[in-house]
């Protein structure tokens, strides 16, 4: 599940139950400890400013949240049906000012540029929409891990010799190095299943690497054109050391 | 939120626990008035077991230090609200909000009441 939405009354005590929703969202989109913490008060902040300004006097109103996961930022979304809300009408506070002339208000709306990467509002037809965008590290970016497949990669048993990797980018594994130094005979579906990796590694903006292709297999990529699809080592040092600099640049 | 109020003669303590948020801001200005209301204007909160912290608790801060500073014995000696034990969490909010040179915040409890 990449998203998710819940609708609660616009009082004070849906404060609990929002806290559990950003919960739900920041650990599906694997967000470090302290970047959920950083959505849990944005969102917190956001929907006080509803409770308490956009539906003011009134009891009945609703808050519509929603969360989905964009490009490696998480989004949220809070819609109220309450008075129209202009943020620039809201001063920013002079976090610099002496306390003697520090103002208490606007620390809400500050709070949230401040945590959140992108903090837009909007009033339509629909009534208020606020929408917060905070960037999170990818997960296991920094951590290459390396495959040794053996034998034959063939029509019988390519998929199956790649299950581990298939399964590890599944589990959220995004840079790759698959040592084919053991590998002694590869035919066009070995090569389909490789390809098939670097295709869901791509869509995942994550990096894959091929290394010790011996003599019989390298020339096989060469015939069909592969030596330039691939990113191709001589060691599983030399392809890790290469794709951590591309990570880290 | 809870909070748990000891009486020390240089100060009153309240030690804050929980969820400080828009919520429970009210139940924790409602204390700090009672103590005025008693003349104690001199106030050590104890944030070290506070998880949460958000703008209506900010704001309630900045008002009672106000008021208590408003109280004066003499011209150097009067009323103030200290802070003590704050959590990196709620560290980093009083960080961002500029909220750490606006109080006198010490590393727990003890040293604050001293203070006074």
């Amino acid at each position: 599940m990449s998203s998710g939405a819940l609708t609660v009354p616009a009082q004070l005590d849906s404060l609990v139950l929002i806290s559990e929703f950003v919960n739900s969202a920041t650990h599906h989109a694997k967000l470090s400890e302290r970047e959920a913490w950083h959505m849990q008060l944005a969102v917190d902040e956001a929907a006080t400013n509803i409770i308490q300004h956009a539906y003011a006097d009134r009891t009945d109103g609703v808050i519509e949240l929603s969360w989905r996961i964009d490009d490696g930022e998480l989004v949220f979304t809070l819609v109220d049906h309450g008075l129209p809300f202009d943020p620039t009408q809201v001063p920013t506070p002079d976090i610099h000012s002496p306390f003697e002339d520090r103002q208490a208000g606007g620390l809400g709306i500050y709070l949230m540029n401040k945590l959140m990467d992108v903090v837009n509002f909007s009033f339509g037809a629909r009534g208020n929409t606020l929408e917060m965008r905070k960037r999170f590290a990818q997960p296991n970016i920094a951590d290459v891990q390396s495959f040794a497949l053996t034998g034959r990669l063939d029509a019988r048993n390519a998929t199956n010799a790649l299950a581990p990797v298939t399964a590890a980018v599944a589990a959220g594994a995004r840079v790759v190095v698959i040592d084919l130094s053991s590998v002694s005979f590869m035919s066009s579906s070995g090569l389909r299943a490789l390809l098939l990796v670097r295709r869901e590694l791509n869509e995942h903006h994550g990096l894959l690497a091929l290394c010790g292709l011996q003599a019989a297999v390298e020339e096989v990529f060469v015939m069909t054109g592969f030596a330039q699809v691939f990113e191709i080592y001589r060691t599983v040092s030399e392809a890790t050391i290469a794709l951590r600099a591309r990570v880290d640049a | 939120m809870e909070i748990t109020h000891k009486r020390m003669n240089r100060a009153d303590l309240l030690v804050v626990s929980g969820r400080l948020d828009a919520m429970h801001a009210p139940a924790l200005k409602a204390k700090i008035e009672e103590l005025f209301a008693e003349g104690r204007y001199r106030i050590v909160l104890d944030f070290s077991s506070l998880e949460y912290v958000a703008s209506p608790g900010l704001r309630i801060l900045i008002e009672a230090r106000k008021k208590a500073r408003d109280w004066k014995l003499t011209d150097l000696e009067g009323g103030d609200v200290r802070l003590a034990g704050l959590p990196s969490r709620i560290r980093e909010v009083f960080d961002l909000t500029g909220f750490t040179k606006l109080f006198d915040i010490y590393p727990d409890a003890t040293e604050a009441v001293g203070s006074f």
